[in-house]
C-alpha cells in the first residue's frame, strides 16, 4: 500500500467519523478520532493530497495542517472562523507552489519550516 | 413553517439518524439555511455567519462563567427564569448542555437564538440551520432544561 493509499482510507475514516458528528458544535468532538491522528502522523507528504481534496469537502483540515507544520493560523481554538483560516492556508499553499519544484509541490515528500 | 425548503437537508434529520438524536424533533421544523463549517451555533447566536465558537464549559461549580463571559460581551446576561415567550426589545438565547444523573451540568453543547418575530433559529454543528421550538431538541444530546440569556 502507498502512502497516499493510506491517506485516502484515513481521510475516509475521518470523514465518516465527522458525518457522524456533524450536528455537534464542539470542534473536539470532529477531531477526537484515531483517523484525525493518523493523517497528522503522516506529515509533510500528506499536504498535497490535503489541498486537493479540501475544495471538496467540510473537514476541519486547517487542524491538521496546523499540526503537521506547526504553523499557527488558528490563534484560538475556541474561537476563530473557518473560511479565513481555510484562505490562509490556500494562500500559503500557493506561495510553496510558487516556491517549490512543481514536482515536489504536487505530491512528493516535501518539508515544511515550523513556525 | 415551511417544510418545502432545503429538502436534502431535511433528510438526515427526519431519518433514523436524526431521530436518534432529536426524538422529538419529528418533522416540525423549517430548514432556513444549507449545512456549513463556516459557523456553528454558538456563533449563530451571536449574529455571526464566519466564526466557529466552541460552546466552553467551567469548572463543576461554575459551569456557565465561560458562556457567561461570552454573552456578556454582546449584551447577554443569564436569567434566572426560563421564558420563550417574545417580548418588544428582548433578544432572547437559550443554551443546552448535558446533565449528569445526579444532575450536575456536564457539558455545554448548543444554543438557540430568538428571532425577532418570535420563531427559534438555531445551526446545527456543520448541520443546516433551522427552526424549531427550543424544547424539540431537549434530548440526550441536549438534554437540559436551556439556560436563557436576554
Amino acid at each position: 500500500m502507498t502512502l497516499k493509499d493510506r491517506f485516502e482510507i484515513l481521510a475516509k475514516q475521518w470523514s465518516d467519523h465527522c458525518q457522524q458528528m456533524r450536528f455537534s458544535s464542539i470542534m473536539a468532538d470532529y477531531l477526537d478520532h484515531p483517523a484525525y491522528r493518523e493523517l497528522v502522523d503522516l506529515g509533510t507528504s500528506a499536504i498535497p493530497w490535503i489541498m486537493a481534496r479540501w475544495p471538496q469537502d467540510n473537514l476541519p483540515w486547517e487542524f491538521v495542517l496546523q499540526k503537521i507544520t506547526g504553523i499557527a493560523m488558528i490563534d484560538d481554538a475556541n474561537e476563530f472562523s473557518p473560511p479565513q483560516v481555510r484562505k490562509k492556508w490556500l494562500d500559503w499553499w500557493s506561495e510553496q507552489q510558487r516556491r517549490l519544484p512543481s514536482s515536489v509541490a504536487n505530491g512528493a515528500s516535501t518539508r515544511t519550516d515550523k513556525h | 413553517m415551511d417544510k418545502s425548503k432545503f429538502p436534502e437537508e431535511r433528510i438526515p434529520l427526519e431519518g433514523e439518524a436524526g431521530h436518534q438524536l432529536f426524538p422529538q424533533l419529528g418533522d416540525n421544523f423549517e430548514v432556513l439555511g444549507p449545512s456549513t463549517s463556516d459557523y456553528n451555533c454558538i456563533a449563530h447566536s451571536l449574529g455571526k455567519k464566519d466564526l466557529w465558537i466552541n460552546p466552553q464549559t467551567g469548572s463543576a461549580d461554575a459551569p456557565f462563567a465561560r458562556m457567561d463571559e461570552k454573552y456578556r460581551d454582546s449584551g447577554f446576561y443569564r436569567s434566572d427564569e426560563m421564558c420563550l415567550e417574545q417580548e418588544p426589545e428582548i433578544s432572547r438565547i437559550v443554551l443546552y448542555a448535558t446533565k449528569s444523573a445526579e444532575g450536575h451540568i456536564q457539558k455545554i453543547t448548543h444554543a438557540a437564538l430568538q428571532e425577532p418575530d418570535g420563531t427559534w433559529s438555531s445551526k446545527l454543528g456543520q448541520g443546516p440551520l433551522f427552526a424549531t421550538l427550543p424544547q424539540k431538541l431537549s434530548t440526550a444530546l441536549f438534554s437540559v432544561k436551556p439556560w436563557q440569556f436576554i
